[in-house]
């Protein structure tokens, strides 16, 4: 039974003047993600994986076509998005905002327990618990995404959404936060739909996935096959577009005797 | 530069509220005399040693009126915007927040609320209530919620695209949690600084009815009633009609002045410590 | 080929810079960039290197004179020979140095035509009216726009992101420029669309043997476009090397730590605690998160020591 299953999802956005104007940002896409998997979804920008990860999450409705969720509970569904910075709310602190979904749930209801288990996942994201006093203002990128991740947890997902996690963050952050996405489905089992435009990142973590192009998915697979047997001619494009430099490195007897 | 100069200058913005306040707060205790007693021997009589405003046509200290009058003027202002503060954002948090029917709803009545002209329809409804201080704050709030409501709509709307939001639904949070923990607290401030902005306008308005004698009885110790009475003497004992004018407009300049600095504080993000990164 | 180091010609020299940024009343930030010296001989192609706060931007700003109003800088930028005033613009600005900047999809006035945008120019310049149009042509021809009359008629937000930037660099070229700062012209971008970028940016170089200073934090690009690398490491420069020996031979313990994070060597996170030797705000500035770092690095700042011609490092463990 498949943790997510989209089939023949499509998405139409109107505007204009008697909503003549459509865009198709997701076009026929059929797509299973199965439970305890990573699952990388690539494309520019404007392919419609964003979109594509709204539907996910049901924080949208399809045009077309149905999203299957294999979970009992809305809440076992989260996301993480792409610019760190603003998924918190500026007036609130971090130890308040981490707080409330155990209490607006009514999951934990002793006090101490919820500290405990806040601190649990702290510990789990490598944050110290100083910042729980303090604003979202007052902490870095790389923090604050690492809190993202520590405040759904709380609610036990067993799908994450992750839409261009690291995009914003520099790379040594990076690694971290993949790092720790990694460690969360091992240690918790729950799926995640990677949505990066970054193959080499992609890459280094998910076993399989998926390229849309102009709102379609063009090709599913693993990755290693995607990446050394590509079969459409988009993902073909892609992965060479995305591998070019790597094997344009100088090499030590360069040209200009810099050496 | 300006803005300098401005940071030095904001100590007078302060003082000058505790003076307005603390005015308004102890008045009884800061007159010289009854501002009610009359004393026909010494009409219009200049400022002096006893009389430190002087007396108006009816031999009653113009300090003493002033000092009274503050009280009555910040009440007004305070009560008008408070309720055009409530009203306005309530139904602007409701607005832009919900549906598009009920959105559309309400900029409608927006609409044909701000179509209205102002102070023409304030008039009329303080003419038809007939005087008294009640009637006065209701023709002052009937319209005044609007331009609220109109400004907390849009903080709404654009608040409602922040991720934080887009967050908070996902975490299974329902629409009202949401609306007055999450949007609500992002908007105080601008609201803030709306409002005290608005305050030196309700005092202006308030000030104006009097003037017209559509609000207090005549004989109140009120700036505006005071002005009007004082216009009439304007040539012989300008004194009488001067310090009110003078009055409404320093408080009128201290309420816009404490809307500005509240409005750079809170653009400079000094209100939240911010760490950039 | 060999002569080219002989001969060659300082075009811009930035020496012992130092930009504060002023926060609030009297607060001034610490600098985001302190005692830098850089320089790019003609024709060399620069790449600084950093992650976002590092102050690469800071660098560009200064060498455009677009530092924000209040700002503290110390320290001179010397332009062939000639030292220029990091705050006022001057003809050189715009018309030698041009700057290619981050988010090109804001750099452009939003009420006027493309066109219009780029006539002003001309018209600056004093381009003949009757050969404006054919020049513009050329010009969107060169940055590889397919339908040049089109984008010319165009408001920027008809057009894409990539157009936008290809608008931006058709800009900057139309002056035949000596030097060009691009800021992170393939930030967020897509591979296919990188790629473009960065082929597009390869090839004008090439065409007029003009200098580049890349601004990047994306180290493949900056190795596929440039000769020379710096590392910047919050504001300072911390090593110095030719391209040809980055991936092998880099030696900075920063340098590496972010060679490693990439993908493409296993997405290695690192420590970032150092070895708890503190500093008092006088030794290194990397000891903090530096997996090498020894007592010495806690009390004296490293000086540049070549260790290879064309390669300097500071660092105290690299000996």
């Amino acid at each position: 039974m498949s943790l997510l299953e989209l089939r023949n999802v499509s998405k139409v956005f109107r505007a204009g003047w008697f909503k003549k104007i459509e865009v198709v940002a997701v076009r026929e896409v059929s797509l299973r993600i199965q439970p305890g998997e990573i699952f990388g979804l690539m494309g520019e920008s404007g392919s419609g994986k964003s979109t594509l990860g709204k539907l996910a999450l049901g924080q949208m409705l399809p045009s077309s076509g149905e999203v299957w969720w294999g979970v009992e509970d809305r809440l076992a569904v989260q996301g993480i998005a792409q610019n760190p910075y603003g998924a918190f709310n500026p007036r609130h602190r971090i130890g308040f905002a981490l707080e409330e979904p155990l209490v607006y749930h009514d999951l934990v209801k002793d006090k101490q327990e919820r500290r405990r288990r806040i601190g649990e996942l702290l510990n789990l994201v490598g944050i110290g618990e100083e910042c729980l006093g303090r604003y979202p203002g007052q902490l870095s990128g790389g923090q604050l995404q690492r809190l993202a991740i520590a405040r759904i947890l709380l609610l036990n997902p067993r799908l994450i959404v992750a839409d261009e996690p690291t995009t914003m963050l520099d790379l040594p952050v990076q690694a971290q936060i993949i790092k720790l996405l990694k460690t969360v489905n091992a240690c918790t089992g729950a799926s995640i739909l990677f949505i990066s435009h970054d193959l080499h990142l992609v890459a280094a973590t998910v076993e399989r996935a998926g390229i849309m192009h102009g709102g379609r998915l063009v090709e599913v697979g693993y990755i290693q096959d995607l990446i050394n047997k590509p079969a459409h001619p988009y993902t073909k494009l892609f992965v060479a577009s995305a591998l070019a430099d790597a094997v344009c490195r100088p090499s030590v007897n360069d040209a200009f005797g810099a050496g | 530069m300006i803005k300098m100069s401005k940071k030095k200058g904001y100590i007078v913005v302060w003082a000058g509220l505790g003076i307005l306040l603390g005015v308004a707060l102890f008045a009884p205790w800061l007159t010289l005399h009854d501002p009610y007693e009359q004393n026909l021997a010494n009409r219009f009589a200049p400022p002096s040693a006893e009389y430190w405003l002087g007396t108006d046509e009816l031999g009653r200290c113009v300090f003493s009126r002033l000092v009274v009058g503050t009280r009555m003027s910040l009440f007004i202002g305070a009560a008008v915007v408070s309720i055009n503060a409530v009203v306005g954002s309530l139904i602007g948090l409701l607005s832009g927040f919900g549906s598009r029917w009920i959105d559309a709803l309400v900029m409608g009545l927006l609409d044909i609320v701000q179509a209205f002209p102002g102070a023409i329809l304030t008039l009329a409804v303080a003419g038809i209530l007939g005087p008294g201080l009640p009637n006065m704050i209701l023709a002052l709030t009937v319209l005044g919620w609007a331009g609220h409501a109109r400004f907390v709509r849009s903080m709404v709307l654009s608040l409602n695209e922040r991720e934080f939001i887009e967050s908070a639904r996902s975490l299974g949070y329902g629409s009202f949690h949401v609306l007055f923990r999450h949007v609500l607290p992002n908007c105080l401030g601008p609201i803030l600084v709306f409002s005290s902005m608005e305050m030196a306008g309700a005092i202006m308005m308030a000030a104006g009815l009097n003037f017209l004698g559509l609000g207090v009885p005549v004989s109140t110790p009120e700036w505006g009633a005071m002005l009007n009475q004082g216009k009439d003497y304007f040539r012989t004992a300008p004194h009488l009609a001067a310090f009110p004018g003078l009055a409404i407009m320093i408080a009128a300049l201290e309420f816009n002045l404490l809307g500005d600095y509240l409005r750079d504080r809170i653009d400079e993000g000094g209100l939240i410590d911010e760490w950039k990164d | 080929m060999g002569n080219r180091k002989v001969i060659a010609i300082m075009l811009l020299e930035i020496r012992n810079l130092t930009v504060r940024y002023r926060r609030s009343g009297d607060d001034w930030d610490r600098p985001a960039v302190s005692g830098l010296w850089v320089a790019v001989e003609q024709g060399e192609k620069l790449a600084v290197v950093g992650e976002s706060g590092a102050g690469k931007t800071t660098i560009a700003h200064a060498v455009m004179g677009i530092l924000p109003p209040m700002t503290r800088v110390e320290g001179e930028i010397v332009y062939r020979g000639q030292r220029i005033d990091s705050r006022m613009p001057e003809g050189i600005r715009g018309k030698e140095i041009v700057l290619i900047p981050q988010n090109a999809y804001n750099s452009l006035n939003p009420v006027l035509p493309a066109g219009t945008q780029l006539e002003d120019l001309q018209a600056e310049d004093g381009v003949p009216s009757p050969l404006r149009r054919q020049q513009l042509r050329s010009m969107l021809q060169r940055v590889r726009l397919t339908d040049p009359d089109a984008v010319l008629a165009s408001f920027p937000h008809q057009l894409s992101g990539g157009m936008k930037q290809r608008v931006l660099l058709a800009m900057g070229l139309l002056r035949e420029p000596r030097l060009i700062i691009a800021d992170e012209p393939t930030k967020g971008l897509d591979p296919v669309r990188r790629l473009g970028v960065l082929e597009l940016l390869k090839d004008l170089l090439a065409q007029k043997q003009q200098s580049l200073m890349l601004i990047t934090h994306d180290i493949r690009a900056a190795v596929f476009l440039c000769d020379t690398v710096v590392m910047m490491y919050r504001g300072e420069l911390v090593e110095k090397l030719p391209v040809s020996r980055l991936y092998e031979y880099s030696s900075h313990p920063y340098t590496i730590a972010l060679l490693n994070a990439s993908p493409q060597r296993g997405l290695q996170a690192g420590q970032n605690a150092g070895n708890g030797i503190s500093t008092g705000g006088r030794g290194c500035s990397y000891v903090a998160c530096c997996s090498q770092s020894v007592p010495v690095c806690g009390q004296e700042r490293p000086v540049w020591r070549e260790i290879y011609p064309g390669h300097l490092v500071r660092c105290h463990v690299v000996a």
